[in-house]
């Protein structure tokens, strides 16, 4: 890597912006060391934003509720192509304990495509910061057309009732 | 003497490395006791359906297959809670701390399997599960192809026939060699 595209390529700083759809907030509180001193994730480029209109990278916690899906939907809808979208925690993954619960709208890759999946309860910090730096390359080959789309994965047991 | 104190820090701080850990070139740094993934050792498995029954996110299955009975954990709804190792009656599963973390692509086979394969009777010839290396231990001190043998009888059998005859029948199989499922029995074939 020469030092033009350390310094200058967009590919190596992403921005990085967080949904909370219904997280017990296990999952955040392992998310936020990771722009503290002790993680450090800056010191690879990337960015916590404020708003999912500067994003390339969209964190997703929690199961989707009900009550959240619609505000879930329309950030995701916001967010300028092309994005990585991480689903953090057995939750956002596949609904964890909370799977075939009415008050679900189902795990996150029912509704909308998912390019990485962080799999604990909570995972570590170290899990999260990995996922972000597989995003880097995800994007890279997104951004020249090279990414092999992924068919929506559908749990047909994400939506039964226990066993 | 309050400007002592600060000097005496930037001092130290210009010649003490950063806290920040030096994650993606070292390794993860675990605490004691920490909660990894969970390990499978299909020889020792029983099926007894104690995992299915307490886990808190119903991420352990066992379904039949021809020939045996497979146990499948799906991480993506695994909380690693460790109540299946901790229930487990014969040590079949373990803390495995050596995988601190795990990021799939794919979370449909984000799974870890084991399958136990079904051995003849050495007398009747009836179709029975392996039988479990920790019990075998527990039972009979160590495990030795008689002693599987011996723990592959089929329940009828044991009622029908007396122990003693028992191990003539099995001491004439372990001479002749003609069990067809050794391979089976000794782990060697099957046991994935």
């Amino acid at each position: 890597m020469s030092l033009w595209s350390l310094l200058f390529d967009p590919d190596n700083s992403i921005w990085v912006y967080r949904i909370n759809a219904g997280s017990c907030n296990g999952c955040e509180i392992e998310t936020t060391p990771l722009f503290t001193p002790r993680y450090d994730a800056e010191r690879f480029g990337i960015k916590w934003v404020g708003t999912p209109r500067h994003a390339d990278v969209v964190l997703v916690t929690g199961p989707v509720t009900a009550v959240a899906k619609e505000s879930v939907m329309e950030v995701l809808s916001q967010v300028p192509d092309p994005h990585v979208v991480i689903a953090i925690g057995s939750c956002a993954v596949s609904g964890g304990v909370f799977r075939g619960s009415y008050a679900l709208e189902g795990p996150l890759d029912n509704l909308y495509p998912v390019d990485l999946y962080v799999l604990g309860c909570p995972p570590k910090p170290e899990g999260i910061l990995t996922a972000l730096l597989e995003a880097k390359k995800i994007l890279k080959a997104k951004r020249k057309g090279q990414h092999q789309e992924k068919p929506l994965v559908v749990d047909p047991a994400g939506m039964v009732m226990g066993r | 003497m309050k400007v002592g104190v600060i000097l005496k820090h930037i001092w130290e701080n210009l010649f003490t490395e950063p806290m920040t850990k030096k994650f993606p070139k070292e390794p993860v740094q675990l605490p004691e006791g920490f909660r990894g993934r969970v390990g499978y050792i299909p020889e020792n498995c029983i099926m007894c359906n104690m995992c299915v029954l307490n886990c808190p996110a119903n991420a352990i299955e066992i379904k039949p297959e021809e020939d045996g009975k497979r146990w499948t954990l799906h991480y993506d709804r695994c909380l690693n809670c460790m109540i299946c190792v901790e229930v487990c009656p014969v040590e079949a599963l373990y803390n495995d701390d050596k995988e601190p973390f795990r990021v799939v692509t794919d979370r449909i086979n984000a799974i870890e399997t084991g399958k136990v394969p079904m051995v003849s009777c050495p007398i009747c010839g009836k179709k029975v599960p392996r039988p479990s290396n920790t019990m075998v231990k527990r039972m009979m001190k160590e495990v030795t192809p008689r002693n599987l043998l011996k723990a592959a009888v089929c329940p009828q059998c044991k009622k029908d026939h007396k122990p003693e005859e028992i191990d003539a029948i099995i001491d004439k199989i372990l001479e002749e060699g003609s069990y067809p499922d050794m391979d089976k029995l000794l782990g060697k074939e099957g046991l994935e």
